[in-house]
């Protein structure tokens, strides 16, 4: 679908852009909240992601907080190192520690965070493993 | 809308572009006041649905459109509109489209849909104009605009005007006439060139309430941040017309 990038109307709060003709409702791709509109607010990334196994089922993660912005971070695991992340938990913003429990014994846990807001997320930490006991 | 909200005075931590508002469960109205205005033959079969960020229909036939004749068989549109009560807060946009030929006419740039809880972190911007503006047919529409901006109250100060005279017999000086106002000072968010032009069309409007405080605009709109960047943060000054007294001193 083209979109135009100026709006059909001017000095309305609602905007409206003209579709191009035979464009089906079916076909409406997915959008970022809008290319041309993105603020330029970065959001940094945590640093200092450590993982420290605390017994059979438990991993304790810890990060440092280097974005004012955020409104929290996002908790990523993975069985594989630099890949097959899943998303496990998102804290509230100003949050640094994370208890992930209900782990598999002698298994490596690899895990990522980064800090989100309501328009950006930051770059991923550093990676960091543990292996319960 | 009955209700009085408090205007927010409150900085937001998380800084974002300017995304017009809309309370879900709420009779909402807009208009299309189009550059150029259209004349298309298939309006009867248009829909206006509610689409999140992702191309799928979250609720359907939202509002009825009304077409606005302008001349020369050609038309603007409108139409008062409800965000279904259980629709999920977030970023959605609003989606013309023909029922028949499943053709999209017209997308709208992203909205916020927002629940009362979320109500008091907006301003509620009621507005009109008593004669036609920028191809908006205010005229022939009686209906207000409806929407809720993220804009914090800054400050509100007193403006005194004082009449005096010098009385005779006494020989003091005494008040005349005191005419008070409050002045509201609103700071916009990371509103973008498009919304900066609207704070200044809204200058031109003569029928404005904040919050359902009737309100005229003293100073209009001013850009306050960096204009280099793509969005900007600005200041509007409206007196508070409820606010404003005359005091005849006897």
């Amino acid at each position: 679908m083209t979109k135009s990038r100026t709006p059909s109307n001017k000095f309305n709060f609602l905007r409206w852009r003209r579709v191009a003709p035979n464009t089906q409702v079916s076909a409406l791709p997915v959008r970022d909240l809008d290319p041309i509109d993105i603020p330029s607010i970065e959001v940094a990334a945590p640093s200092g992601l450590s993982a420290v196994a605390a017994g059979s089922d438990q991993i304790n993660l810890s990060w440092t907080d280097n974005s004012s912005n955020e409104t929290g971070f996002q908790i990523q695991r993975s069985l594989t190192a630099g890949s097959g992340f899943s998303i496990i938990a998102t804290v509230s913003a100003d949050v640094t520690a994370f208890q992930n429990t209900g782990l598999t014994a002698s298994t490596t846990y690899h895990y990522r965070v980064r800090a989100i807001s309501d328009f950006n997320n930051s770059a991923f930490s550093n990676e960091a493993n543990a292996t319960t006991s | 809308m009955n209700e009085f909200y408090k205007i927010p005075n409150r900085y937001r931590k998380n800084d974002g572009q300017m995304v017009p508002a809309y309370l879900k469960n709420f009779a909402h109205f807009f208009y299309a006041n189009l550059d150029n205005p259209i004349s298309d033959g298939d309006f009867a079969n248009w829909r206006l649905s509610l689409f999140d960020l992702h191309g799928n229909e979250i609720a359907q036939d939202i509002g009825t459109l009304t077409q606005d004749l302008v001349g020369g068989g050609n038309f603007n549109f409108y139409a008062y509109f409800t965000i279904p009560s259980n629709t999920v807060n977030g970023i959605y946009e609003l989606v013309i489209y023909n029922t028949v030929t499943n053709d999209v006419k017209y997308i709208s740039d992203c909205v916020e849909v927002i629940s009362l809880a979320e109500v008091e972190n907006y301003v509620f911007l009621f507005y009109r104009n008593s004669t036609n503006l920028f191809n908006y047919n205010y005229q022939a529409i009686s209906d207000y605009n409806t929407i809720f901006l993220p804009m914090d109250l800054v400050e509100q100060q007193p403006e005194i005007e004082l009449q005096q005279y010098f009385e005779q017999t006494s020989g003091r000086r005494r008040n005349q006439r005191v005419i008070t106002s409050k002045v509201l000072i609103l700071e916009s968010y990371y509103f973008d060139d498009e919304a900066n032009d609207m704070m200044l069309a809204l200058s031109a409007h003569d029928d404005i309430r904040l919050n359902n405080r009737v309100v005229d605009v003293k100073t209009t709109f001013e850009i306050i941040t960096n204009r280099d960047n793509s969005v900007q943060r600005g200041t509007i000054e409206f007196y508070d017309e409820e606010f404003s007294t005359i005091n005849l001193s006897s």
